[in-house]
């Protein structure tokens, strides 16, 4: 739904949380896709757009900046938090490389990588 | 090729069994040790995910519940792989697990009630403004670091209302210009809601700021052990 | 499969570049900025130092501002995710 005066916002290719309130912008960091995620993050492949509330509907305007920072907190925490079974990480036992793990990498087991050539279609 | 969008893992085969996963595709669960890794199984390979998947994976992780939430965007390629990643971090995932179960998140926003924008001081008015940029940002500053004290003492409020262990609490303060204070705290799931509504309490002692209490939600900000909170 | 999801996507590619640089600038900006006004509430500036000091920083936050807009981007992307510590900025 889009804001008041605002275009009509798709969903974006380029990530992240959008939400604009009057104040100022969210607190919440956004997510971005690769090939930038910041070093220190890792990060999904996420496209997500918090869109404003519509303004036409008066009884909501009180809960609405409240149902906002609802759905951005739990949105910040759903990206950035829970556990990370992805990192920049190799799983040996006994010396033998098993699973390789990279960032926002699909979880695979190292043969794959090594014996299989890249597909064109980059699957 | 079906790759697995991960949601959460459980002990063993956990306690109810949600009965699809995402947009109504299958929900695997894959064992590995004493856990089970809970997947939905995409055909046609790795879409974009965007809101829907989000939010249908918060509902798959609160029907699975108690379990780990696992990172929004997790992909694994198959079973085995997966299998393979709880079997060696078996040990330091049951404890995780193991601090959680039982337990629900209750997440607060501290909101601002006006924006930050001091005047300019009056003695400002007769200077250059080369200097009057500088007296603007150290009113700002003060201004700042007022707020910063304010959030800290709101935050410690918060925290002695509950009672609760110092793992079982975190803040972040000031992380934007419009919030005074982003925090979770981890509660039991008995009387969360209550506790809820004693944060709320707390924050009338502060009529600075309007405070927004959400959940009980599934513990995701305290499932992975991370040194140093801001 | 491919070890890594890339999305070749050059804009993309230049824009985080930028992003990382302006955010470095940004928080070395702000560090200044902070430095001025301490050394002004110090006492030890004259008025014509703390006016000249005042300007260079006001001139180096408005090229900045041109400089991200030019990538694109706002003064609030203007910072780096620090995963669970927060953001840098």
């Amino acid at each position: 739904m889009p804001g008041r005066g605002e275009p009509e916002e798709t969903r974006r290719r380029s990530v992240g949380f959008i939400a604009e309130s009057r104040r100022g912008s969210s607190h919440v960091s956004a997510a971005r896709r690769l090939p930038n995620p910041a070093p220190a993050q890792l990060v999904p492949s996420v496209d997500v757009t918090i869109e404003r509330g519509d303004p036409g509907d008066r009884d909501l305007a009180e809960s609405l900046p409240d149902l906002e920072f609802t759905v951005l907190e739990l949105a910040d925490r759903l990206l950035n938090r829970g556990v990370v079974l992805v990192g920049e990480a190799t799983i040996s036992v006994a010396g033998v490389d098993l699973i390789y793990l990279g960032l926002n990498v699909v979880l695979t087991a190292v043969e794959n990588l090594v014996d299989r050539p890249a597909r064109p279609d980059g699957a | 090729m079906s790759p697995l969008l991960v949601h959460a893992l459980t002990r063993g085969k956990g306690a109810e069994r949600p009965s699809e996963g995402v947009g109504g595709r299958t929900l695997r669960c894959v064992p590995g040790g004493r856990l089970g890794a809970w997947a939905t199984a995409w055909e046609g390979g790795r879409p974009e995910l965007a809101r829907e998947e989000l939010f249908a994976h918060h509902r798959l992780v609160e029907a699975l519940s108690p379990c780990l939430p696992v990172r929004f965007g997790t992909w694994a390629a198959d079973e085995a792989v997966l299998a393979e990643l709880l079997r060696a971090r078996e040990e330091e995932l049951l404890d995780a697990l193991a601090r959680v179960e039982g337990r629900r998140e209750l997440a607060v926003t501290a909101l601002w009630r006006e924006p930050s924008a001091p005047g300019p001081a009056p003695e400002t008015l007769a200077v250059g403004p080369g200097r009057r940029f500088l007296e603007e940002r150290r009113a700002a500053g003060r201004a700042l670091a007022r707020r910063e004290t304010r959030a800290r003492e709101l935050s410690e409020r918060l925290t002695e209302a509950l009672g609760l262990p110092p793992e079982a609490v975190k803040h972040r303060r000031c992380p934007s210009a419009a919030v005074a204070l982003s925090s979770a705290f981890l509660v039991p799931a008995e009387g969360a809601t209550a506790l809820g509504e004693r944060l709320v309490g707390v924050g009338e002692g502060f009529p600075e700021v309007r405070l927004l209490v959400h959940g009980p939600w599934p513990p995701y900000s305290f499932v992975e052990a991370v040194e140093g909170d801001a | 499969m491919l070890p890594a999801r890339v999305d070749i996507d050059p804009d993309g590619v230049e824009q985080g570049l930028a992003k990382l640089v302006l955010t470095l600038i940004e928080l070395l900006r702000q560090l200044l900025e902070r430095q001025a006004v301490r050394r002004m509430e110090g006492g030890s500036l004259s008025d014509e130092e703390i006016e000249r000091m005042g300007l260079a920083l006001m001139r180096l936050e408005e090229k900045l501002g041109e400089l991200a807009a030019h990538f694109g981007l706002r003064r609030e992307d203007l910072n780096i995710s620090l995963g669970q510590l927060g953001s840098l900025l």
